[in-house]
Parts: structure tokens; sequence; C-alpha cells
């Protein structure tokens, strides 16, 4: 059982080196339009371009296929379920019981399938083409305090370390004879919960050592930073973010002085 | 019950770092435990493909045992960044309900029984059931918000029993927990922070629940309509909707008019014969119809 702990996937495409402020400001973006997006074939165009622009980035299968798995079931489920409660007008296409299946349901469905997709999409590519340390230093960009910024990269940096301490606290179990994957589910819980004393105490310890060094580096003594690595705006990047906000702004005043897309 | 203390020299270390640092070091260090049981803690549930995660339990764990602050942190960005790496959509909306969840629990029951805990626990652990379903229904729709249901159900069930047991476990074992939750200090307006908590709690579980049961609830008519009508005498049929919902009448019987505020057909009859009639109804992306015959016969 490794989990993935880190979705980067290492390249030099434009998307990789697009300013992380730009990426971070056209994922947040298009998050909140696709609320607005309803139609089925412009639908289809946006997700077509996500795959396209996920191509851009050279994602390779490996990673399609961990999109693929970890979000097929969920988009099943919805194209399942949505038809019975969508109650859209149209012609009958089956009766279950009191639930009638009508052609405007698996339009309805298809649309709402298609925009999770778009939502799926447009975060994977964020998070395929960005470093989770580029993605902190977009953060503080963008005006989060440095303070939240260093302890959101901390985060990030013991998550292996953590998830590395967690697994052989299992794995001790299981050399122990522990079936951890056999019984009933009080059990199953069981076995896990108890990996959590030894787990939460050395990360407790960790804390009053991190604490300590940090400390010891004089941590926020002063006032004015420097920096190693800054972020700056070429050309490019605030190309990209204009016409990102200026898509958005057109689908916008269209969606909701004209209505189409809805 | 009683775990014997780990002898460590722990106790001995007399220094304890300045607060500045120190919460620094535990909200990151939460954070990131947090988000990793949530993704290494799962649990496969016999004869189905699920699995539900442990996640919550650490939430709860973070608001016991270190206050608001950190249940707020831990729980929501710690919970945000494990849907970050498997399932990004989910990540938003997980910030908001998973750090409230940590917050309340540091907000009711930091350091305090057992009891209490478990008690907060279960509100905690109806708020996240609430919070995920009221977004997911808006998102995916009833049916796949009712299916993740159980799930939710599960963690926070996990999260209410377990989370206080540990609790116990790693204070008696690790001592100076206490002493690091005194970087957190509880500042005034506890009380104002608790009522607030759980005004806001109250409040959203009953918003979630009316919603929830408008979106489950389908649309109806509340009455039958009369089928039999005299020539001349006044004809009238509320048809009483469950919900404030759009009316459209199609009809080819010209005297029949259609009240909307009261939700009522009304007319007198001028001519005799059959008459047909539908009713539609709509609201919020719920239909409902009625076809019906009026037969207006002689005066009776």
């Amino acid at each position: 059982m490794v989990a993935l702990l880190d979705l980067y996937a290492p390249s030099q495409t434009a998307l990789h080196r697009l300013d992380p402020r730009a990426k971070l400001l056209s994922t947040a973006v298009g998050f909140v339009l696709l609320f607005f997006l309803g139609a089925f074939w412009p639908l289809v165009v946006v997700a077509a371009f996500l795959v396209a622009l996920l191509g851009l980035a050279r994602i390779g299968g490996r990673r399609g296929r961990f999109v693929a798995r970890s979000s097929l079931p969920l988009l099943l489920l919805i194209l399942i379920t949505w038809p019975l409660f969508s109650g859209a007008p149209g012609d009958v296409l089956a009766t279950l019981g009191p639930l009638e299946i009508t052609a405007g349901d698996l339009w309805a469905a298809g649309s709402i399938v298609l925009r999770v997709l778009c939502w799926i999409l447009l975060f994977f590519l964020l998070l395929f083409t960005t470093r989770q340390s580029e993605l902190v230093r977009g953060l503080t960009g963008l005006g989060l305090p440095y303070r939240a910024g260093f302890g959101l990269a901390l985060a990030f940096r013991y998550l292996p370390t953590f998830g590395a301490a967690l697994e052989t606290t299992l794995d001790a179990q299981r050399t122990r004879g522990a079936e951890v994957d056999r019984g009933s589910l009080v059990r199953r819980v069981r076995y896990r919960a108890r990996a959590l004393i030894p787990a939460i105490i050395s990360a407790l310890r960790l804390a009053e050592s991190l604490a300590l060094s940090l400390e010891a580096r004089g941590f926020g003594s002063e006032r004015e930073r420097t920096a190693l690595r800054r972020l700056r705006w070429r050309p490019v990047d605030l190309v990209v973010l204009a016409l990102v906000l200026g898509a958005g702004a057109l689908f916008l005043w269209l969606r909701l002085t004209a209505g189409t897309f809805a | 019950m009683a775990a014997a203390p780990i002898p460590s020299k722990d106790e001995e270390r007399e220094v304890v770092s300045t607060r500045g640092p120190l919460r620094l070091a535990l909200l990151a260090i939460l954070t990131s435990l947090t988000a990793v049981v949530t993704i290494y803690l799962r649990v496969p549930i016999p004869a189905t493909q699920g699995y539900f995660n442990l996640g919550d339990i650490l939430v709860m764990f973070a608001g016991f045992s270190l206050g608001p602050t950190v249940g707020l942190i831990a729980g929501g960005v710690g919970s945000g960044l494990a849907d970050l790496i498997g399932f990004p959509l989910f990540a938003p909306m997980t910030a908001v309900i998973k750090g409230f969840e940590g917050f309340l629990c540091g907000a009711l029951a930091a350091r305090r029984s057992r009891l209490r805990m478990h008690a907060v626990g279960g509100l905690a652990g109806a708020w996240i059931v609430a919070g995920y379903f009221a977004v997911e229904v808006y998102l995916f729709g009833v049916g796949a918000a009712l299916v993740e249901l159980p799930f939710n159900v599960l963690q926070g069930v996990s999260g209410l029993v377990i989370a206080p047991l540990l609790v116990q476990r790693v204070a008696s074992a690790y001592p100076r927990l206490a002493r690091l939750a005194e970087a957190f200090p509880e500042r005034g307006g506890k009380v104002a922070l608790r009522l607030g908590g759980g005004a806001v709690l109250v409040v959203l579980l009953l918003a979630g629940g009316t919603y929830g049961m408008q979106v489950i609830t389908p649309l109806e008519f509340g009455a039958e309509p009369p089928l039999a009508a005299y020539l001349g005498t006044p004809y009238e049929y509320a048809f009483s909707p469950n919900f404030p919902a759009e009316v459209v009448l199609r009809t080819n019987a010209s005297w029949l008019d259609l009240d909307e505020t009261n939700a009522t057909l009304v007319g007198t009859p001028d001519a005799l014969g059959s008459f047909w009639v539908n009713l539609t109804l709509s609201w919020k992306g719920k239909t409902a119809g009625q076809n019906f015959t009026i037969t207006v016969a002689p005066q009776a």
C-alpha cells in the first residue's frame, strides 16, 4: 500500500514553467466559472481543451491511469444516480417503480458528469505541473503571510516522513501476526487506531525539537526577509493570465446577460 | 486501559520553546500528520469496493488535545492536503467542513472530560455528515450524495468513539501534551467562542437538514381534482402543491382560470361536455403533472 504523496510530474514544458501565481489564479477562476456552465456541448469542448493541456504538459499514462482510477467511480456513480432524482422533462425512456427516466434526465446527467470531470482535470493539471514548493511560493506571492506559507511547506515536507513511520508501525503489527484486513469492521478500525498512538507521540516530539531548532535559527526575528528565489512575472505569464481572465469575464458576461451556456 | 507512561528523557527536558515557533511547529506537524493518516489509514469495507479513512480521529484529536486553533488548521488544511493528493476536487469543501469539525472539538471540549469529548465528537460527526451531504447534493446530485452518506457516518462514528480514548492514552503516555497545549492559551471570550460555535453549528445543521429534505421530497399535488362540474355552478379545485411551485395550466376549457396566489383552479362552466386539463408544477428542477378530464353536466 504505497500511496502517492506528490503528484508533480517533473518536466520542462511551458505549463510547468508558467508562474505558479498565474496557475493558481487560473485554476481558481476555472473552478468558480464551471459552476455557471451547465450546457453539454460547451462542457465537452472545455473537457477536450483540458485533456489537450494535459497532453501539452506531457502527462503520461501512469498519471492518466491514476486520474481514471480515483475519479471514475464518482463519475459513474453520478451518471447512474443523477437520472433517478433529476425529474427533467422529456420523453420517458424507462420507468422504475415511481421513478421515470427521461431523455432530459440523461442529458442532465451527462452535463453534470462532464462538469465534475472538468473540475477534476483542472485540479490535476495544476498539481501535475507544479511542485509543492512552487505552490507554496505562489500562495505567498499572492498574499499568504510568510509564516503560514512556511508552515504549509513544513507540512508538505513531513508527509513522506510520517507516511513511512505509519507504514512501519503497521508492518510491525503485521510481522507480529496482526491480520489488519481480516475480521469485522470494528476489528479493522481497532488495528489501525492502535498505530496512531506511537505516530502521534513521535510527531509531538518532533514538533518540540522542530520548535527549538526554529528558534535556534532565529526564526521570526527578522522583519524584512530576503529570499533566494523570487517570483518574477514574465511577459508570457501575464499574457496567459490576461487570456484566462478575459475569457472568463467574456463567458460570465454572456452567461449572465444573454443566458447562453446555462 | 491506563497505559504505562513511557519512561523517557522528555520529563527532564525543561526547556520549553517560546510560543511562536512552538505554535508554528505544532500546527505544521499536526497538519501533516492529519493528512498522512487520512491518506494511509483506509479501512476497506467488506463486500463492497468502498473504504473510509480514519482522518477524522486525528482532526478531533487535534481539537480535543490542543484547542480550536490547532483543530481548525490541522483539520482543515491537513484534510484538504490529503484530498489535494488524491481527490483534489474535494479539497475546497473538505477544508471548510473538516476545519470547522476540528474547531468545534477544540472550542467545546478542549481538555475536558472524556464524556464531554464523546458528546462533542457526536456533534462534530453530525456536522461533517450534514456538511458533506449538502455540498455533494449540490455538486453531484442526491443519489451520489446518498451513496456517500454511510461512509461519512462511519468516519464520524470512528472519530467520536476513538478520538477521546486516544487523547487519554496519549496524555498518559506523553504527559508533556498538557504543556504543549499551553502554547495555545484560550484568551478571553471563551464563552462567546463556544456559544458562537454552537450557534453556527445549530444553524448550519438546521439549514442543511431543511435543504436536504427539500431536495429529497418529491414535488406533489396535495389534492385530487373533482371531475364533475355543473353548468352555471362555480367550480373550484385547490391543488395545494407541497412547494411554492410555478404552475402552468393547459386546457380547452375556456371558462377555467388559474389563481396562482391561492394555487386554485376556478371558473363557472358555461358549456356542456368534457374538458381536458393539464396542470404542470415546476420548482427548482423538480416537476409534477396532473392530467384529468372535467365533465360538465346540466344543473343538478
